[in-house]
């Protein structure tokens, strides 16, 4: 039987259990924006962390982060470090965002910084930068998972077939499920890459001569066991992968998501080891490793971010199968959670703000349905564009830094009632303009178009903020006393 | 409380700053301290680290917080099915 016979089999029978999840889901739903996008905010400990953890991490964790290890040796372990921070975020911003949320039944983040501002036009901002965002983020779940099914069988299924198996099952199953079926078919996704990681870890020390896997590297590959210096590069993908575990809008619906805040809590305690110790580490183990002389034949810089399918189609052509449904389980658990997000953004920030402000609740689950279609006959097409077909973590850390422009106006509702909505307007704009002419023309300066752009994005919000003031301030003053009142109850007694 | 909060907010930051020690040349030296990389397990003990205020965190001011907004919301859901 051949590999790709196999590969087809195996992943049959994995979008087989995954359309069995989403259809158990979908008997659960009710037709309201509410319960098809945070799933009636009423995710547990287990489904939650497992739900944000396999949103955030995608196929470039499976395949994209393997490959910068692979390049940048520990220079890359700043991954492993920020991926503790995303606990600390969930505690910083993540209850924050739910506390807001559930008092005000958000739905997205349009949703608080329209009220708290009193800025419809914040709201379109938010909504048209998160999409724009959430695009490169969507496209590299699909061209990462075909890529993985060909490599894995020697062409023999190509690029494009893998593009419209990856589109048409992910269309269907979000389409079917909504919030719910992707909290649950994350929760299983997550469990079998997660678990075929870390077998792969164990399978690539073992190979590469156990407890001494790495002293081995010395003759071989000596450059990747320090770090190369570039701090601004590092710092780049850091702020943009590190702060998108909470500013993208997929992971701040999320946190609506959660049934109660003690779930919140509960899944910052499981994150550091779910996130860095397994997920990062994982990754930097079978990345630097794979210099390890005949371990991975036929390896080079070029297809760097294809170890894994490459390693398993010399080694173990079923099990490799296996990983390829892992692979895609990476992907599909992101783009999901991506799509149902960037459906809400369009419609309920929108279609339903702006333009058909009495649609039916059915009508509105409908429209988004609809929606979702179209967002992944969008992200298929974009997907043959050559360009689009670059390495896995440049092409994430884009998506991150065009949405991480946000952070500023958001630290508004969050943290800071100086902040007015000229300023937050004004720091979208900038923020989003250094992006796009340090990414276009380069920078004299070492820093990367994303951090350029939050530098500069703070600075305004917060001179702007200082130099302006807001006429309604009475929502701005009623959120910050909720939150020093819950938070701080020492200082409000 | 706010300012005990604040150091232990500030003491995770400022490990995190620290893994960045090795991108300057600090920690970053090619010998092995057991089976890793010294600028490796540099990370990796940080890491730890931040781990483990995650937990005190977790202890000292995320799981109070959860109990005061449950609380809050009960109050709130019982008031309006008393309405």
């Amino acid at each position: 039987m051949s590999q790709a016979v196999v590969t087809i089999i195996v992943l049959v029978l994995f979008l087989s259990i995954l359309l069995w999840i989403s259809n158990r889901a979908s008997k659960e739903n009710v037709a309201t924006p509410n319960d098809f996008f945070l799933a009636g905010r009423g995710l547990g400990t287990i489904v939650m962390t497992m739900t944000t953890g396999a949103s955030y991490f995608s196929t470039w964790t499976l395949l994209g982060a393997i490959g910068s290890h692979y390049r940048d040796g520990v220079w890359f372990v700043a991954f492993a470090a920020w991926a503790v921070v995303h606990a600390m975020f969930i505690w910083l911003f993540g209850t924050r965002i739910w506390y807001l949320g559930r008092k005000h039944n958000f739905i997205t983040p349009g949703d608080m910084v329209e009220k708290y501002f009193d800025s419809p036009f914040l709201r379109i901002l938010f909504a048209a930068v998160g999409i724009i965002g959430l695009v490169p983020y969507m496209l590299i779940q699909i061209t990462g998972g075909a890529f993985a099914l060909n490599s894995l069988t020697n062409n023999e299924i190509p690029y494009w077939v893998g593009v419209l198996i990856m589109g048409a099952f992910v269309g269907i199953i979000v389409t079917l499920s909504g919030g719910r079926g992707a909290a649950w078919a994350d929760t299983f996704m997550g469990f079998f890459f997660g678990t075929v990681l870390l077998l792969i870890t164990v399978i690539f020390i073992v190979r590469a001569g156990g407890f001494d896997a790495f002293k081995g590297l010395q003759e071989t590959a000596p450059q990747i066991l320090v770090n190369k210096g570039n701090f601004w590069g590092i710092l780049e993908s850091a702020l943009g992968l590190g702060f998108g575990f909470w500013i993208m809008p997929h992971m701040w619906q999320k946190f609506y998501s959660a049934k109660s805040p003690l779930i919140l809590a509960k899944t910052s305690i499981i994150t550091p080891f779910w996130n860095s110790w397994l997920m990062a580490l994982g990754a930097l183990f079978i990345g630097m490793l794979a210099h390890t002389p005949g371990l991975v034949p036929g390896l080079t810089v070029e297809n760097s971010d294809r170890i894994i399918p490459l390693f398993f189609s010399s080694y173990a052509p079923i099990f490799g199968s296996i990983v390829v449904a892992a692979v895609i389980a990476a992907g599909i658990s992101t783009i999901n959670s991506a799509l149902l997000s960037s459906a809400s953004l369009l419609v309920n920030d929108l279609f339903v703000r702006f333009v058909k402000k009495d649609a039916s609740l059915e009508k509105t689950t409908l429209i988004a349905k609809a929606t979702i279609l179209l967002m992944t006959v969008l992200i298929i097409v974009i997907s043959f564009i050559p360009a689009a077909q670059g390495f896995l973590v440049p092409v994430a850390a884009l998506g991150y830094g065009i949405v991480l422009q946000l952070v500023p106006a958001a630290l508004g509702p969050l943290y800071w009632k100086g902040g007015t909505k000229i300023g937050a307007i004004s720091s979208i704009f900038v923020g989003l303009a250094g992006l796009t002419f340090v990414y276009l023309g380069g920078s004299p300066l070492p820093i990367g178009p994303a951090a350029t752009g939050l530098i500069l994005g703070l600075a305004t919000f917060f001179l702007v903020s200082l130099a302006t003031q807001d006429r309604q301030t009475q929502t701005k003053e009623q959120f910050h006393s909720d939150l020093n009142r819950i938070f701080y109850p020492e200082n409000s007694r | 409380m706010r300012k005990l909060h604040a150091v232990y907010i500030g003491a995770f930051f400022f490990f995190y700053a620290l893994s960045y020690l090795p991108n300057f040349n600090i920690f970053n030296e090619a010998t092995f301290i057991g089976f890793f990389p010294q600028p490796l397990i540099w990370v990796l003990l940080l890491n730890a680290l931040n781990t483990v205020i995650i937990f005190i965190v977790y202890k000292k001011f995320f799981k109070p917080f959860a109990e005061r907004a449950e609380r809050e919301f009960e109050a709130y859901e019982e008031g309006e099915e008393n309405k």
